[in-house]
């Protein structure tokens, strides 16, 4: 299921949240919306979802327009909040039969559905207990399983992994993971760039309301200019200028037997300067690999670090 | 809508406090009610006309525990405010006659235990030998021709209420009954605004409109839950009171009307409330005191006719007062014709309440 968002807007008084935003996420396609709180994720995802009206802008889930058509092209999306939103006095099986009916399943589907669901979060074991007896990581896979109950073809998180723990948030992203391997198509709100990273195959970088960036990781970086690095630790020196003249190296400063080079790309390049350093009598006895990630990529585009970008 | 109203209730009645303040507390207070019925603080009764000969022969029997005896011009004037004033339970007035009727003076709903005491001695003056040979046992021949020539056999006791009835002259079970419905109806729904504010909290109201459901449907779903809720409170004291408390509640018809627009009114304040209030703590707060109050001001913990007049205007603007209007009429025998009136105001209430507690939910969730 495709989603194409045009030039949406949304202020709230004075404030604008959204401002011209455009994005396209394809049929399988796992898209990373970043930034840091206050950025205006939510306000997109919420207009995304049909939560929100927007004061300007088109949405199209498939051939539904939002806007118009919100009940329809809601059956394609799952939404997972930020926030638990789920029956603490229910248990979780009840929690995944209520929003199961509210899409529209009923009797054996229903039933399948909701053991499925359980299964694939790991929380088959724990279908009867209420979830405020729950963890909060087991609670925000329950979260999880709300929205992707119904089987959409998009589905959008945001935030999911807010304050929980390094066990669960592996859970969870392993759970998203499978899911996207089965061909769903993912809008995936965060501010902790490792996890865009690991489950992106795009990402939007969205600051106080404006698309600033978009791309795959690489693409931004590259468009930056941003080089990999390469620290080295070797058995003897070498001449720096031979390293220079390798290919991809862009440049190499040593300090007798420790160095670092910088490269266009890291992973392609490591073989050609490896046999470079070979062919002066020396060997490599430690090697680490700096690629510059998206957290760079945010620090260099708006000068601010992602986690404390404030509100 | 079904998924939510069924969600709704069963997470109500999950809760053990709800089930305390459905399934037990308004049976334990109607109980308690039905116990104490016909009773008052006031034990003491008035005795005016103690030396008459229908005195000294009823008094013989009655006793004197408990009595205050009156004398003079004023006797009969002093006892009736003295039982008007609540200083007395009742107060008894016999006749210069013997053939003339006692007169047992109460206020209505209050002081009946004094009436039974005084109808028991009667009846022991009759079983003895009759009026006519006990009078002449005391060498009244005078008295004892007086009845012989008006042909009775034995004293009458005649009640005189002091005042309009109390909930229409209901007895004692019957108009708890009928409080506790309206109170405890409304308690109900109040109650389960909570339930409201919390999911708006949690974000769970918010994730219902990511569903493909049409905004009205869910919310018609929270108003449907919360009216379940309160028509199961209402119709559970109805049919435990006519079972264990043998109460008559008259037309099924008239009374099941009553009771499920009431019901409506009480659903439709609970979604009011709950759209309103953002804290759980508040809802809680605001929803019993004002079940309470409510109640206080229109009837349902104290008869409107011992109300001072402002009082009693106040009370028909509570929805409370014309519920429990018309369940004295259904209870006294009348039928949908005769609370026409009342359910007229009950269904404009409801509708004005409804229609606002929907405008305002809807614009809540879709803002």
């Amino acid at each position: 299921m495709t989603l194409v968002v045009s030039r949406l807007r949304r202020s709230f008084g004075d404030r604008v949240a959204v401002d011209d935003l455009s994005l396209r996420i394809d049929d399988g396609e796992r898209y990373g919306l970043l930034g840091p709180n206050g950025a205006g994720k939510t306000t997109a995802i919420s207009m995304i979802c049909g939560l929100l009206r927007p004061d300007a802008g088109r949405i199209m889930v498939g051939d539904r327009e939002v806007t118009t058509d919100a009940v329809e092209a809601r059956r394609e999306i799952g939404f997972v909040p930020q926030e638990i939103a789920v029956y603490g006095d229910l248990t979780a099986a009840e929690n995944l039969r209520l929003f199961g009916r509210l899409h529209g399943s009923r009797g054996a589907e229903l039933d399948r559905r909701v053991a499925e669901t359980l299964e694939l979060l790991g929380l088959a074991g724990r279908a009867h207990d209420r979830a405020e007896t729950f963890s909060g990581g087991m609670q925000r896979r329950l979260n999880i399983g709300i929205g992707l109950l119904h089987r959409p073809s998009l589905l959008v998180l945001d935030e999911p992994t807010v304050g929980v723990d390094p066990q669960s948030r592996n859970a969870i992203l392993d759970a998203v993971e499978r899911l996207a391997a089965d061909g769903m198509s993912l809008l995936y709100t965060t501010h902790y760039m490792e996890e865009a990273e690991r489950l992106c195959d795009r990402v939007g970088i969205l600051d106080e309301g404006v698309m600033i960036a978009e791309g795959s990781r690489r693409e931004l970086v590259a468009e930056l200019g941003q080089l990999d690095r390469l620290r080295l630790s070797l058995d003897r020196p070498v001449d720096e200028e031979v390293i220079r003249s390798a290919p991809g190296v862009a440049d190499a400063v040593f300090d007798g037997v420790n160095g670092e080079v910088s490269v266009d790309d890291a992973r392609h390049r490591l073989t050609a300067l490896l046999a470079a350093i070979a062919d002066q009598g020396a060997a490599v006895r430690s090697v680490e690999v700096i690629e510059p990630d998206l957290e760079a990529v945010f620090l260099h585009l708006t000068g601010r670090a992602l986690r404390d970008g404030g509100a | 809508m079904i998924a939510i109203s069924a969600t709704i209730l069963r997470r109500y009645f999950r809760d053990r406090s709800n089930l305390f303040f459905v399934f037990v507390l308004p049976f334990v207070i109607i109980l308690l009610v039905g116990v104490s019925a016909g009773s008052s603080l006031e034990t003491e009764i008035g005795v005016v006309g103690a030396r008459t000969p229908t005195g000294q022969i009823v008094l013989e029997e009655l006793g004197s525990d408990d009595l205050r005896f009156f004398d003079g011009d004023a006797a009969i004037s002093d006892a009736t405010r003295a039982v008007g004033t609540g200083r007395l339970a009742g107060a008894i007035v016999f006749p210069e006659r013997l053939a003339d009727p006692i007169e047992y003076v109460r206020l209505p709903g209050f002081g009946s235990d004094g009436a039974a005491r005084l109808d028991d001695a009667v009846e022991l003056v009759n079983a003895r030998a009759g009026l006519r040979a006990v009078a002449r046992d005391l060498g009244r021949e005078a008295e004892a021709a007086d009845v012989a020539a008006a042909g009775v056999t034995m004293p009458m006791v005649r009640t005189e209420r002091i005042g309009d009835d109390l909930w229409g002259g209901l007895d004692d079970s019957a108009s708890a009954a009928l409080t506790q419905t309206v109170l405890f109806t409304f308690l109900a729904g109040l109650t389960a605004s909570v339930l409201l504010v919390e999911d708006r909290a949690s974000g769970i109201s918010r994730r219902h409109l990511t569903a493909p459901v049409p905004t009205w449907r869910i919310v018609a779903g929270e108003i449907v839950g919360r009216l379940l809720i309160t028509t199961a409170q209402a119709a559970l004291i109805v049919v435990a009171t006519a079972v264990f408390f043998d109460v008559d509640w008259g037309d099924p018809f008239a009374t099941g009307a009553v009771v499920v627009l009431f019901a409506a009114v009480a659903a439709s304040c609970s979604v009011l409330l709950g759209s309103m209030v953002r804290r759980p703590e508040s809802a809680t707060a605001i929803g019993v005191t004002a079940a309470l109050v409510l109640a206080a001001l229109g009837g349902a913990m104290a008869p409107i006719e011992i109300f001072p007049p402002t009082m009693q205007v106040i009370a028909r603007f509570t929805p409370h007062f014309w519920a429990i209007d018309a369940l004295t009429v259904t209870m006294a025998g009348g039928g949908i014709g005769d609370v026409a009136a009342e359910l007229g105001v009950l269904l404009a209430v409801t509708a004005a309440l409804l229609g606002t507690a929907a405008v305002v939910r809807r614009r809540l969730l879709t803002r």
